[in-house]
């Protein structure tokens, strides 16, 4: 099982990530909050939760799988949103994976596609 | 991974059938294949009900319709369009390391040590130099003079850059269901290609065509301590500490081009000359780019050749050279860096199990990019005689797919084809040089305008314009077709490529004049060049907005 960790919001984001050792091969997602219903508000997310889920099934146990709840829609919404602004994570849709450390990313649609989620999680080039 | 390949052909299956079905009920298309073609003087309904076995039969035969040597620009565009058209492709593509050590990922030459990382470098020099400009406009700069440029910082970011260029690509051909073998593919017979994966396994596919798109790299001089200490631009734009005092060896585009942004990031660099500059350039043009980079500190050693380089304690580079008087002389330098031209990469291609023939540098001979085997095709650096441009082999790639499986029939005109060299002060060109139209239309058969021109924004800051130069070559007769256009100047590329299309129109000097330009720019003086060069009139303007 690959380890799992859960963040909430900005602030928690950058404390978590500047206290990470990034050797470790970690993969960060970016997904609107949960609503009270459980669900996140961004139905793009929720529609490419289970595919994404389901990559993570099969990865390795030293992987590090970090869920990021960025904030509710209209913080998402707002174009001066620090996780858009922020060089490292310059994130312009949700859900976005990234392999932390890397320029590889997977954003929307491709989400919804195994084999890309596949290649994030197992490419080594 | 063999699911996956299941799962491919059945899917190739059902289109070549419905293809195959189209053909026989007596669509449009047509196909290029002999079979085919016998297929359709059989009778057609007993041929309908024989298409899924035909297809299955066709499809069985070779595991691609299109087997791609080298994942560079021409090799992805062609494979791309290849697939959008229904083929099944798969790309071999491998790095081996430079001399030096240095690798990258996929893409080619022009993404990863090429094109890309250049501009970007380029662009980066010419911040530096807008800096200084900025305090003459006004910005408030404390100590310009201590600006300087962190190396580390900028090869992160282009490096950066590039690796997200590659990772696009990989998933671009994924989801483009392009099969990516990331292995160093040889042919085994003219339709099987095999290739040495990571895991030491060899991966072996067959293919009914096969596109070689290997593209090149850097030569070396045969001198002692070039292969040990010298670099070339597979190495520059990745090198892990600044590159110091640096011998660019070649003035080729590439040369000129490194040794204007080392020397615009605050290197000192020197660019040795064995004969010409640029050669198959404007001369005259030439000229004005050299005198510029000159100007602005970059050393030239003319008619020079490197005889030796060898390492000092220090870890500097000593390096004896043959000067013109044929005296032998040294100078220390931190880097050397050769750009002496590039070979083509066909060597480990095994094309004689193939049977395809190369001339001089490995490179193929190609009649609208086929080979002497005609299902071995090749676009990109490796043709013979070809523009060694990315745009040229991402256009030829792309028409070549077409014609191989959507029938058509465009090929690929390698003629009047635009491009720049991004020098401190770019050239841009496109069609003839002045040289070239003098050989094929004779001196008194052509008309050349030319001009200095004064680019406002150089007032302020007081920047050096007396390199700022065009010309235009026409005929000399009626309407004046024009044949060639040459600009040096700021922003070189974006002002010649509206012009390479207006050439691609046949535009005359006649049209030319009657255009309007926008103002203020610099790509406005083509609308206003009027002196000939024969007039003899001085080409140098009197005052900035006459």
């Amino acid at each position: 099982m690959v380890v799992r960790h859960y963040i909430e919001g900005y602030e928690n984001f950058l404390e978590f990530i500047e206290n990470w050792d990034s050797n470790k091969p970690t993969f960060v997602l970016f997904t609107g909050s949960k609503l009270e219903s459980g669900e996140s508000w961004c139905p793009d997310c929720v529609v490419a939760k289970p595919h994404i889920e389901r990559g993570f099934d099969a990865a390795p146990d030293n992987f590090h799988y970090v869920v990021v709840e960025v904030g509710n829609r209209s913080f998402w919404k707002d174009p001066k949103c620090p996780f858009r602004s922020n060089p490292k994570t310059q994130l312009k849709v949700l859900p976005t994976l990234v392999r932390w450390g890397t320029q590889k990313r997977l954003e929307g649609d491709h989400l919804l596609n195994p084999s890309l989620i596949s290649l994030l999680l197992n490419d080594e080039d | 991974m063999n699911t996956g390949i299941a799962s491919y052909t059945i899917m190739l299956s059902l289109r070549e059938a419905t293809k195959l079905a189209r053909l026989i009920v007596g669509s449009a298309a047509t196909s290029p294949s002999i079979a085919h073609r016998n297929l359709l003087t059989m009778n057609k309904s007993w041929l309908f009900g024989q298409v899924m076995c035909a297809a299955y039969f066709s499809s069985h035969q070779y595991e691609y319709d299109l087997v791609v040597l080298g994942g560079g620009s021409g090799g992805l565009a062609a494979a791309k369009q290849a697939t959008e058209l229904g083929a099944k492709v798969a790309v071999f593509d491998y790095v081996t390391p430079s001399p030096q050590g240095t690798k990258w990922g996929l893409g080619g030459t022009c993404v990863n040590v090429g094109c890309i990382p250049k501009k970007l470098m380029h662009q980066a020099a010419l911040l530096g130099e807008a800096v200084h400009e900025a305090a003459a406009f006004g910005w408030q700069i404390p100590e310009p003079k201590k600006i300087k440029i962190d190396w580390e910082a900028m090869t992160q970011g282009v490096q950066n850059h590039i690796k997200s260029v590659n990772w696009v690509t990989r998933v671009e051909l994924r989801t483009k269901h392009v099969q990516y073998i990331n292995a160093l593919g040889y042919f085994k017979d003219p339709h099987t290609i095999a290739g040495l994966m990571k895991n030491g396994q060899e991966q072996v596919v067959t293919a009914k065509n096969v596109l070689i798109a290997v593209g090149g790299r850097p030569n070396y001089p045969d001198i002692p301590g070039a292969l040990e200490y010298g670099i070339t631009s597979d190495d520059l734009f990745s090198l892990s500490k600044a590159p110091g005092k640096t011998l660019v060896v070649g003035a080729g585009y590439i040369g000129l081009e490194c040794a204007g942004f080392l020397n615009g990031l605050g290197y000192n660099a020197t660019v040795m000359v064995r004969s010409i500059v640029l050669r198959g350039f404007d001369q005259d043009m030439v000229k004005i780019v050299v005198d510029e980079m000159v100007n602005q500190g970059v050393n030239f050693i003319h008619e020079a050749k490197p005889k030796s380089i060898t390492k000092n304690e220090d870890g500097s580079l000593l390096v004896h050279y043959v000067d013109k008087d044929g005296q032998i002389q040294k100078d220390v330098y931190d880097t050397v860096l050769f750009a002496i031209g590039r070979y083509a990469l066909t060597k480990d291609l095994k094309l004689e199990n193939a049977g395809v023939e190369t001339v001089k540098d490995g490179k193929i001979d190609a009649n609208n990019e086929q080979s002497n085997v005609p299902h071995i095709y090749a676009v990109g650096d490796v043709l013979h005689k070809r523009p060694e441009l990315t745009p040229v082999a991402i256009h030829a790639g792309k028409l070549l797919a077409k014609r191989l499986f959507d029938n058509a029939t465009e090929t690929m005109d390698y003629t009047n084809v635009a491009t720049t060299v991004f020098t401190p002060l770019e050239y841009g060109c496109v069609g003839l040089s002045e040289e070239q139209a003098v050989q094929h239309h004779g001196e008194d058969n052509i008309e050349v305008y030319h001009t200095y021109y004064k680019p406002t924004e150089f007032f302020i800051p007081q920047k050096d314009n007396s390199n700022c130069y065009l010309k235009v070559v026409c005929e000399r007769a009626g309407d004046q077709k024009v044949l060639g256009m040459h600009f040096v100047g700021p922003h070189a590329g974006e002002v010649i490529q509206g012009f390479a299309a207006a050439m691609k129109c046949n535009m005359t000097f006649k049209q030319l004049k009657s255009t309007v330009g926008i103002h203020p720019t610099v790509a406005e003086e083509f609308t206003r060049v009027q002196i000939s060069k024969r007039s003899g009139v001085d080409p140098r303007p009197q005052s900035c907005c006459s």
